[in-house]
């Protein structure tokens, strides 16, 4: 402790050494080469510092300045050190020279140690070679950002329709050239200002929020899908549009892309053929109702001629001569036919005029049907084979369809063959599939698509008896159950009648 | 045999039908009387006048000027018991229309439905069903 207190209260004696000239034996080349090469050290120990620290002061972003000014210290105190050397030659401070010394120790081991911590951080820094690499790579990506962006533009105005973009806030940021001509307004006019302005007033108030939940859940949609939509142009006219909306994300935050296209031609085309529509199924029901009045109202007078008709054959055939006899027979027979006929255009204009939709069991349908067609199955030794069937929803008519069906099969069967006839069904998605197979005559290619058809025949009266309305009241049953039905037959193989029936049935 | 019946009434507005009727009533031989009105109100008439003959069986056609058949059964059901006393009426239609059999299953009055024309074995059915003893 004396020696420490000693140390610094002489710290500048010399008394204890003699200069360095007198100690040992320096020649003068080997004094002033060691004087002189101290002091250059010195000197030049001295200037770089200066650099540094000009460096620091005037270029402000240079990393890790303390580290600048510790190299500055560090560098400074090594050159005090070299200085002291060279002065000991005359002036022996000894103690003073040991503080230097002290001094520049610790701040070279705050500058190592100081480069410790920031040596990890100096590594990740890049070097000029990388920042041009990364320079030149910026204005690659800048360019191909400019052509991007003209490429857009381009796509904007080739776009058929008017593109509005806007920002999160509502606010326009670009057009097209098919917006200024859709609304009226020009660029100018609209960029910068909000995007209710292309709205009519009504619609303008719950804009904003319809704005706000788009952007909650932002996603390529249309906009107010099945409500009808209207833009205004700047002198207030409305039209009514289509809109379908993009959000895009950007370094500015998320913008909205809206497509909007003029439908007024559309509307009206659509109106046209709604109409049309209209008036068509008001016809088809004029028709259909003209069908069944006309067969109701016909009937009377018609039986008027058959019942006197009857009575005049029973009354006085054989009492007049052949020719009457023969022309009565035709009046009869000819008559009877109409009646059949107009019977069954009855029948079939009245197949979905009760519109009451039921729930019925198919399997107490085809129950119903074999019991009331069992003479005629009796007769003809028919097996009728039935997997399980379903219970529907359908009109009352549907009995007629499996009736009309399964006496056809019956009715068209071969000759010295047992008709079998068996009755499937496939549940599929919004359908049942059913099938009813025979093993009767058949038909040919040809006539399958003429066989749907009212009164279309292909056979003779005499051959088999029938006015040809059967398969056409099957297909006006099966449409009325939003099914569609169809033939596959091979003549002499057999038939096999599909038809499908709707799950879901709409009046 | 079965007994004859008295009185069958007719309420048809058609003539050719009445008359047609009436001739395949006659041939069978059923009654001794065949009565012929050519409406409801006619019908209701002759029902409510004390001296005429009391009919066993009406036919009633359903398209009637004046009073329709469904006016006439529900006026029948105002009359005397005496004067509706062991009637039985069958309705006759043209066209067998569905919904007209359902409206006439209904009601408790009418004991049977048939499509014009009336046939030997619509009227044997009937009296096997009501006049057989």
């Amino acid at each position: 402790m004396e020696q420490i207190i000693d140390f610094f209260s002489n710290l500048f004696g010399t008394e204890s050494w003699p200069p360095r000239w007198h100690c040992g034996m320096w020649t003068d080349f080997h004094g002033w080469l060691y004087i002189c090469s101290d002091l250059a050290v010195w000197a030049a120990y001295f200037v770089i510092p200066v650099f540094l620290i000009k460096l620091i002061k005037q270029r402000p972003g240079i990393p890790f300045p303390s580290a600048f000014w510790l190299f500055a210290a560090f560098i400074l105190f090594c050159g005090l050190t070299h200085l002291m050397d060279a002065i000991i030659f005359w002036w022996p401070a000894y103690r003073l020279s040991a503080l230097i010394r002290f001094c520049t120790a610790g701040i070279s081991w705050a500058t190592i140690i100081a480069l410790f911590k920031i040596f990890p951080q100096v590594l990740t820094l890049k070097t000029s070679l990388e920042f041009d690499a990364e320079i030149a790579e910026r204005k690659k990506v800048e360019e191909t950002l400019r052509t991007s962006e003209q490429k857009l533009m381009g796509l904007l105005e080739s776009a058929p329709d008017a593109v509005v973009i806007a920002d999160k806030h509502g606010k326009i940021i670009i057009i097209n050239n098919q917006t200024e001509k859709l609304f009226g307004w020009t660029k100018d006019e609209l960029i910068g200002k909000e995007v209710e302005l292309l709205i009519p007033q009504r619609f303008q108030k719950h804009h904003p929020e319809h704005r706000n939940n788009f952007l909650k859940d932002p996603k390529v949609r249309g906009m107010g899908v099945g409500l009808a939509l209207f833009g205004k142009k700047k002198n207030g006219e409305e039209f009514p549009v289509e809109i379908s909306l993009s959000p895009m994300q950007t370094s500015d935050g998320l913008i909205v892309s809206s497509a909007i296209r003029d439908i007024t031609d559309r509307k009206k085309i659509e109106k046209k053929l709604e109409d049309y529509t209209i008036e068509l199924e008001n016809k088809n029901k004029e028709i259909e109702q003209f069908a069944f009045l006309a067969s109701h109202d016909l009937q009377e007078p018609l039986r008027t001629i058959s019942n006197y008709a009857n009575l005049f054959e029973k009354q006085y055939k054989n009492k007049l001569d052949n020719n009457a006899d023969e022309y009565l027979s035709y009046i009869t027979d000819g008559t009877h036919r109409m009646q059949s006929l107009i019977n069954d255009l009855l029948e079939y204009s009245r197949i979905g005029r009760d519109n009451s939709i039921i729930e019925m069991n198919c399997n107490t349908i085809l129950e119903e049907v074999i019991k009331d067609l069992s003479s005629s199955i009796k007769n003809s030794d028919t097996d009728i084979k039935s997997e399980q069937l379903p219970i529907i929803n359908g009109y009352s008519d549907l009995k007629s369809l499996f009736q009309n069906l399964i006496s056809n099969a019956i009715k068209f069967r071969k000759k010295n063959t047992q008709p079998i006839i068996h009755i499937t069904v496939k549940s599929k998605d919004k359908e049942w599939l059913f099938a009813i197979k025979d093993n009767g005559i058949g038909i040919d290619n040809i006539y399958q698509d003429k066989l749907f058809k009212i009164f279309q025949r292909l056979h003779t009266k005499e051959e088999y008896p029938g006015t040809g309305i059967g398969l056409a009241q099957c297909k006006k049953i099966v449409e009325l159950h939003g099914g569609k039905i169809w033939i596959e037959s091979e003549p002499e193989k057999g038939s096999i009648f599909y038809f499908t029936i709707s799950k879901n049935i709409t009046l | 045999m079965k007994n004859k019946l008295n009185c069958i009434l007719l309420i048809d507005d058609n003539t050719a039908d009445n008359r047609y009727h009436q001739i395949i009533i006659e041939e069978m031989n059923i009654c001794n009387n065949i009565q012929i009105v050519q409406n409801g109100l006619e019908a209701l008439d002759y029902l409510k006048n004390e001296n005429h003959m009391s009919p066993e069986l009406i036919f009633l056609d359903i398209n009637m000027p004046k009073m329709n058949g469904w006016e006439f059964l529900k006026a029948y059901e105002n009359l005397d018991a005496k004067q509706k006393a062991k009637i039985t009426i069958v309705m006759l239609t043209t066209s067998g229309n569905p919904e007209d059999k359902k409206r006439a299953e209904a009601i408790s009055e009418i004991s049977g439905f048939i499509v014009k024309p009336l046939t030997e074995e619509d009227i044997n059915e009937i009296l096997e069903l009501h006049f057989s003893t």
